[in-house]
């Protein structure tokens, strides 16, 4: 299987006529007696950046692994360069001078990442030893490409994880291909890196490369994309060509979601104010004073109310982790005071701050908020279990009642308390990473980005529970890398930057330029505020 | 204290703790074993060395690919008692039965990587078992020591050539360069991308199953040799005589820096582990501790020497929370 | 990944696989005791399949300890159980010195000393930080030192009239020692499944991180596993001097090849996080029974070893899923 005719540009009265590189018609799939791919329908020219969005279930995944060669289809038909084709792997797909970006799942973190970026086909040079010189310059180039200023040198494990998602970018870009397909690509990002991404992704386009664009976040598919294609229950469902079409978001939401978009109302400040003082009797609920981490987190001091969503903002790796961590009682070492509920606390570890009422949602829910390889009823009763204190044996019957309230609290689809988690979406897992603390009735909840990767619907889902909590008195810091989030969530936002509180910031005040202008610290330093990315909230 | 930037970077490498441990235990070396600096020492030391380094440059192999062998030792004794079997006075004799052992010695090798590689059992109870069905092999083809090995082979062990270079150091020289010939090869790095992230490494397009087979046949290459010195050493065919390598092969490599979980280490690790655990065995001997708490001693050493390589670890680690 | 509701929900799937590969585990047993009756007539006496029984029981115990080990995950394993298992019964014996009344010192002095050492191994383990297998590898050299320094070379002892009695003696017919393993099974399964304690274990093996997160911990959870697990195999030690009577050095040797056998007959996974102790307990009966048809073949102690070997590489091959790339 030699490679592909490469896509010329024939000129058609100067125009060019861009060959379609990528057409699938009437692709089906089925797992284990379920229709994960009815009739997906797909095509993709030269040039052009092509959106890929549908809710989880949709069948937009499989339809991405499908195209990029890690599944096979059981109908249907793929044609690549306008031929068809038969892809039985992904390095199939990789000979067609196809790449696909993946959710960091390809990089090794021991090595460098010209090493990573060269990994599975790697230079040589005579007698088919390694030519590392060759292999380094071409990472330089490519993460050049990208706008990346890291040494390649640098071994993966010492970047941060949104360097990593542009080194896993750069790798594919390395491939030199002829389509890319990016998967999630921004979940990480934060603005600056989604711009400079997006300077590449244009670049590319400009040369004639195929781009596929999957996204949760609507506005940068939005923004950047040429056309869109949704999925819905199996089928493509609809189509958006940008040409013709705004670029809004409330376009895209009915094709994902099937019903009319639903304008997410936050409630008026006012509001809140009158809900959180009704429940600011019982004084302040959480108060950190001085708190400080060394080489992480300076003098950190805030108060939170009863039934308050706080927001810490900023740019990645800050130190809104930490805050959260050293809450949880996971991260230790801390100096500083914290008070809950007035009172002062030493939270040395987790259990502490569970029995104080403290809990935490993780940043990665298959590293750090599940057991896999077992039950939804044996994750959502771990936590309940793990503070139970008193019966011989566990009360059985009692934590199966306790499961399948928390099933229906969250809306766990589906409800089946003995299913294994593994085998869940990735937005009803993060119900289930959510759902194990409700018995708990925490008082203060911490949310550690807990939305990544996950669709529009659970997304809403996941808000109005916590929204529902607040209301019934719960404290909430929410650390989200998305600023719509906290925008959409918040009555109060911190930034952080450099370990240190920089801004606050009242819903009221709140703005997507404010936050980008306080996450780079940039009004103390006097320097020019730079374009404020696009956004709905200014 | 502000250490200058070239040295940090030595410093941070997965070998240097155990480099530090070898310098600390020349010196206590050097105090007990009389003439530790001589010439005819540091023959003797290095006609017992060889082997330690040699298979913990084979388990080193073994666990950089993320998985671990513990059939070393079985495998060692089984050549060795097949070759003290089979071989007879004559050169032609002496060659074909050098290569039969070196081939025996990639088969076991090959044996237990592929199945690890193409059906995937986890590697500690797999080589278990062989190690296991090798031991019995062995013990049925000689119950009790013995065997010959001609005068002209074994004395070759103990030989010095040029006046300079003793026999079992050229061996050790012959490995260092098959390993840095290994460290251009395109299956070495791909080796530790599979060890340091298998499924990185697949979604790279890296056959995992063929470099798991492969760090197991390199493996074998390193068991080779040992077999060969250590039957120059003993001359017989001993089922036991394996035994301890086990044990020695994984310690040696722990302690020169190679990360159990795999993808992180590298060979002068490896070789510093294999020298500071023949040291550590001297201490014992020339110390002169009874028998009873010889055995005692080695574990005990053993433990220290992993606490003082976790430290730096440690260390990062509570600087980390 | 795909999120599709499943046609059939896989926990039950997963327990129809787990409940297979016992369903084998028995099979094979049975057939193996047909095997044994066909070369030896009378293999099959009750008389003798209680001999069998009793044997495993040893073995059983021990297992049990070391598939606990297993199932607190990080890669754990307890590679001292044979050394220890050996410790155990010549202190039992040194203190018993035949007599009955020095039984409860025995017993406690043996448990005490598993426990210690498991201890230490959980220590190594869980807050220095090195992995188990070289940690308890490194100790199996150590435990097998002390033994040597303890006895000198000569253990000495041996055991009371009342300990010979659980060993040997039977009620109704059926062993006493093997009425007390029944217990063990029983409760064990009912610890690892009813009991907070097994819930936390099977959390902290599954995913470390999320049990932490959770309140748990794990760094003080897995060296109280370890030291518990040497505290089984002290009381397995102190139960089979009272089936050898007098002890002998490395008695316990032929036990941590087997104990590590049963656990994957079992069907315990080695990375930790699920499991019952009833498959291992098969798994120990398995071996039991084909040690014996072995002696009764009457082969040689290299053959022996080969089997053995053999047996457990094609079980645990046989019994690998292979991981499907994600």
């Amino acid at each position: 299987m030699g490679t592909a005719a490469l896509p010329r540009f024939p000129h058609c009265e100067g125009k060019p006529v861009r060959m379609t590189v990528l057409e699938a018609t009437h692709i089906t799939k089925s797992f284990v007696g379920v229709r994960a791919l009815s009739d997906a329908n797909f095509a993709l020219r030269a040039g052009e950046i092509c959106g890929l969005v549908g809710a989880n279930g949709s069948g937009k995944t499989t339809f991405a692994r499908i195209v990029s060669g890690l599944l096979m289809p059981d109908g249907g038909e793929l044609k690549l360069y306008e031929k068809p084709v038969n892809l039985r792997s992904h390095l199939d797909a990789e000979r067609f001078r196809m790449a696909m970006v993946h959710q960091n799942l390809s990089l090794v973190s021991e090595m460098t990442i010209w090493e990573n970026i060269s990994l599975g086909r790697e230079a040589t040079g005579a007698m088919a030893l390694l030519d590392n010189r060759a292999a380094v310059a071409q990472a330089q180039a490519a993460m050049e490409t990208i706008g990346v200023k890291i040494p390649v040198h640098e071994r993966v494990k010492n970047i941060s994880p949104d360097e990593k998602q542009l080194v896993e970018i750069g790798k594919a870009l390395a491939k030199d291909p002829r389509i890319l397909i990016l998967d999630e690509p921004t979940a990480s990002l934060d603005f600056h890196q989604v711009e400079s991404l997006f300077r590449a992704v244009r670049q590319l386009k400009d040369h004639g490369v195929a781009i596929i664009f999957i996204s949760h976040r609507l506005w940068e598919v939005a923004k950047i994309c040429d056309r869109l294609v949704a999925f819905r229950n199996g089928e493509t469902v609809g189509e958006l060509d940008f040409a013709v079409q705004p670029r809004e978001e409330k376009l895209i939401i009915p094709l994902i979601t099937g019903q009319e978009a639903k304008e997410v109302v936050r409630k008026r400040s006012s509001v809140r104010e009158e809900e959180i003082s009704r429940h600011a009797a019982g004084g302040v609920a959480l108060e950190l004073r001085g708190v400080s981490l060394p080489r992480r987190l300076s003098d950190i001091s805030f108060r939170l109310r009863p039934g308050e969503v706080l927001g810490l903002g900023g740019l990645q790796g800050q130190g809104q982790e930490e805050i959260l961590m050293i809450l949880a009682g996971y991260l230790k070492g801390y100096t500083g005071e914290i008070f809950v509920e007035g009172r002062p606390r030493a939270l040395r570890n987790t259990r502490q701050a569970i029995r104080k009422g403290i809990a935490l949602i993780p940043g990665d829910r298959h590293k750090e908020g599940l057991f896999l390889e077992h039950s939804v009823f044996s994750n959502l009763l771990y936590p309940k279990v793990s503070m139970h204190r008193g019966s011989f044996f566990l009360p059985r019957r009692r934590f199966q009642k306790i499961a399948t309230e928390a099933i229906d609290s969250m809306s766990l689809v589906p409800p089946n308390p003995r299913l294994v988690v593994s085998q869940l979406s990735g937005g009803n897992q993060q119900k289930v990473v959510v759902g194990k603390w409700l018995a708990l009735s925490p008082r203060i909840l911490l949310l550690n980005d807990p939305t990544k990767g996950v669709d529009v619907g659970t997304r809403q889902n996941l808000y109005a529970i916590v929204s529902r909590l607040a209301e019934s008195g719960t404290s909430v810091i929410l650390y989200a890398s998305d600023n719509q989030e906290l925008i959409a969530n918040c009555d109060r936002v911190l930034i952080v930057f450099e370990g240190r509180i920089v801004k606050e910031m009242t819903a009221d005040e709140v703005s997507e330029e404010k936050l980008v202008v306080s996450s780079l610290n940039v009004e103390h330093t006097g320097e020019k505020a730079p374009e404020p990315a696009e956004g709905r909230g200014a | 204290m502000k250490v200058p930037r070239a040295f940090r970077g030595i410093m941070q490498d997965s070998s240097f703790p155990s480099f530090v441990m070898l310098v600390l235990l020349v010196i206590v070396n050097a105090v007990l074993q009389p003439g530790f600096f001589s010439f005819q020492v540091f023959r003797m030391n290095f006609m017992t060395f060889t082997p330690l380094i040699l298979v913990s440059l084979a388990q080193a192999t073994v666990i950089l690919v993320g998985a671990v062998d513990l059939s070393i030792g079985a495998g060692i004794s089984l050549v060795t008692v097949v070759m003290a079997s089979l071989m007879q006075d004559s050169p032609l004799s002496i060659i074909a039965v050098v290569l039969l052992g070196v081939a025996l010695a990639l088969f076991l090798s090959f044996f237990n990587g592929f199945f690890i590689g193409t059906i995937g059992p986890p590697p500690l109870i797999m080589t278990f078992a062989t190690s296991t069905m090798w031991f019995g092999t062995a013990l049925l083809i000689r119950p009790t020591p013995g065997g010959h090995i001609p005068e002209a082979y074994y004395t070759i062990y103990s030989r010095t050539l040029a006046g300079f270079l003793p026999v079992p150091v050229l061996i050790l020289l012959v490995a260092v360069a098959f390993c840095l010939l290994l460290g251009r090869t395109r299956s070495f790095r791909h080796l530790y991308a599979v060890g340091g992230n298998e499924r990185a490494a697949r979604a790279s397009g890296i056959n995992v199953t063929w470099t798991k087979i492969f760090a197991f046949l390199v493996s074998g290459v390193f068991v080779a040799l040992a077999a060969l010195c250590l039957v120059g050493q003993t001359a017989t065919g001993d089922a036991r005589s394996g035994q301890g390598f086990t044990l020695n092969s994984v310690a040696a490599a722990v302690i020169g820096g190679i990360a159990f979980s795999g993808g992180k280490g590298n060979y002068v690790g490896a070789i510093i582990g294999g020298i500071i655990l023949g040291m550590l065995i001297n201490i014992i001997y020339f110390a002169n501790i009874t028998s009873f708490y010889q055995e005692f001693m080695k574990g005990v050493i053993i433990i220290v020497a992993l606490l003082f390589g976790a430290v730096p670890r440690l260390r990062r680690e509570l600087a980390q929370r | 990944m795909g999120n599709y509701a499943q046609a059939q929900p896989w926990s039950s799937r997963v327990k129809t696989l787990a409940s297979n590969q016992l369903a084998i585990a028995v099979l094979a047993v049975i057939a193996l005791f047909v095997f044994g009756e066909i070369i030896a007539p009378g293999f099959l006496s009750f008389s003798h399949l209680m001999s069998v029984l009793r044997l495993s029981v040893f073995l059983g115990i021990v297992a049990l300890g070391q598939a606990l080990v297993v199932m607190a995950g990080g890669e754990g394993i307890d590679l001292s159980v044979g050394s220890v298992l050996s410790l155990a019964v010549c202190i039992s014996s040194s203190l018993l010195l035949g007599k009955d009344a020095n039984i409860p010192f025995a017993l406690i002095g043996a448990v005490a000393a598993g426990f210690a050492i498991g201890l230490v191994n959980g220590i190594g383990v869980s807050y220095i930080g090195i992995p188990p297998l070289i940690m308890t590898l490194a100790m199996a050299s150590v435990v097998e030192g002390l033994s040597l320094i303890y006895t000198r070379g000569y253990p000495t002892g041996q055991a009371p009239e009342l300990l010979e009695a659980l060993g040997n003696g039977r009620i109704l017919q059926i062993p006493n020692i093997l009425v007390l393993w029944i217990v063990v099974i029983l409760a064990a399964t009912l610890l690892l499944f009813r009991k907070r304690w097994g819930a936390i274990l099977l959390g902290v093996g599954a995913n470390s991180i999320t049990a932490e997160l959770s309140g748990i911990n794990v760094r003080r959870f897995r060296m109280f596993v370890y030291g518990i697990c040497g505290g089984i195999t002290g009381l397995a030690g102190f139960l089979l001097l009272g089936y050898v009577g007098t002890p002998y050095l490395n008695l316990g040797a032929p036990y941590l090849m087997t104990s590590i056998a049963a656990v994957a007959i079992g069907g315990i996974s080695l990375a930790g996080g699920a499991g019952s102790y009833v498959g291992a307990a098969i798994g120990c009966i398995l071996l039991t029974t084909l040690s014996s048809i072995l002696v009764a073949l009457k082969t040689t102690e290299a053959v022996r070893q080969i089997v053995y070997g053999g047996l457990v590489f094609i079980i645990v091959v046989a019994y690998t899923r292979r991981k499907r790339d994600l």
